[in-house]
């Protein structure tokens, strides 16, 4: 359904107005329910501006069925953005956020986690952060400091959306510390 | 080529239709082999989706010479991510990182590098971005003998053909050699200038 150049004097049929041109224009709808009743059978690549978000969007079948999404090519922005609680750390791997949402296929996520880890007792420690996908995988990223001092910790990774991804990070301590102002956010960072 | 409002009763010609709906439209293709068969000839503004990607392209003046790219106004997402050879710092700056992609002029670039490091001794270790003009960014940091600590050293860069960026280390003073792992780098296209 690429172009057609029209000559002079030629007929504009039905189908050439269906095929060429009402398919391939960008089609205006008041939201998403407007849509789904004017267009119950979208075809790939048909082009949509919804008024209630100002979201231009692309039927798409790069996602598993076909669905309306953004420009595959473009990164999506900010998909997660939350406080992590405050916990007190051990020496054994405790999760710091649950699951994080990766988990369209053929997209890259970037996930950031910064979190301030106040050393406790008896001395100065390690502190490690670690991604886990089912199991542990990824940046792993350590921190020594004195006892009683703080650190804020930055810890980031790319991951490729998967359906079965179960993204999570996790955190240890030789000894104890506790955690504050924890924030983490997941960014969709454009197609694989 | 841009908008026409037709008068009751007039003719609707064929260069009403070519010039004025079909150029505007979202063009939809297989793939860039059967739309350079097309469109040999494209005229900036014109929008294409191409099946085979995904891929949603402007035909823009942008870029020279001009060229299909995605919508100029949004991020196009992560150009580069990957992992960073360890290697050793010592007093000799060393290239950690070459020819990092920011090339595409009119284009910002966020770049992001995220390592950990561990002095031999106490001391302080050097990172900074280098470019033709000399050092962008520095990062000091001292720390005490065997202590790791993660660093993220980020920055942003305005694209151009021109650009040699990369990233150098070193361990100064009694630091003498510091260990690096888990090294990142990450490449961002975030938009326009």
């Amino acid at each position: 359904m690429p172009t057609k150049t029209w000559q002079s004097g030629e007929e504009i049929k039905a189908a050439d107005v269906n095929q060429y041109l009402q398919v391939q224009a960008v089609q205006v709808f008041a939201d998403a329910a407007a849509r789904t009743t004017a267009v119950p059978t979208p075809t790939v690549g048909m082009t949509s501006y919804l008024i209630s978000t100002g979201a231009l969007e692309i039927f798409t079948d790069k996602t598993s069925p076909a669905s309306w999404r953004p420009p595959w090519n473009t990164s999506w922005g900010l998909m997660h953005n939350a406080a992590v609680a405050d916990i007190t750390w051990t020496n054994s791997n405790q999760f710091l956020v649950p699951t994080l949402p990766c988990n369209l296929p053929g997209r890259y996520y970037k996930v950031e986690l910064d979190i301030n880890i106040a050393i406790g007792a008896p001395q100065a420690q390690t502190a490690t952060m670690q991604f886990m996908n089912g199991a542990l995988s990824g940046t792993f990223g350590q921190w020594a400091q004195n006892q009683g001092w703080w650190i804020r910790a930055c810890l980031g990774e790319i991951v490729i959306g998967q359906t079965s991804n179960d993204i999570r990070i996790v955190g240890r301590i030789d000894f104890a510390a506790t955690t504050n102002w924890g924030r983490v956010r997941v960014f969709d960072v454009g197609p694989v | 080529m841009p908008t026409k409002t037709w008068a009751a009763g007039e003719d609707f010609n064929a260069v009403d239709i070519n010039s004025y709906l079909q150029n505007q439209m979202v063009l939809q293709f297989a793939n860039t082999t059967e739309r350079a068969s097309e469109i040999p000839n494209p005229t900036v503004g014109m929008v294409s989706f191409l099946s085979s990607t995904g891929g949603f392209e402007v035909f823009t003046d942008k870029t020279t010479p001009p060229s299909w790219k995605p919508p100029w106004n949004t991020a196009w997402g992560l150009v580069r991510g990957a992992m960073v050879y360890d290697i050793p710092l010592t007093v000799s700056p060393a290239w950690i990182l070459t020819q990092l992609p920011v090339q595409v002029a009119g284009r910002k670039y966020k770049i992001e590098y995220d390592v950990n490091l561990i002095a031999a001794n106490t001391g302080f270790m050097e990172i900074k971005y280098q470019t033709a003009a000399g050092y962008d960014l520095q990062l000091l940091v001292t720390n005490y003998s065997n202590w790791p600590k993660r660093e993220n050293v980020w920055q942003c860069f305005d694209g151009a053909p021109t650009n040699v960026v990369g990233i150098i280390g070193a361990a100064w003073a009694d630091a003498v050699t510091a260990v690096m792992s888990y090294g990142r780098v990450r490449v961002f296209d975030m938009g326009p200038i």
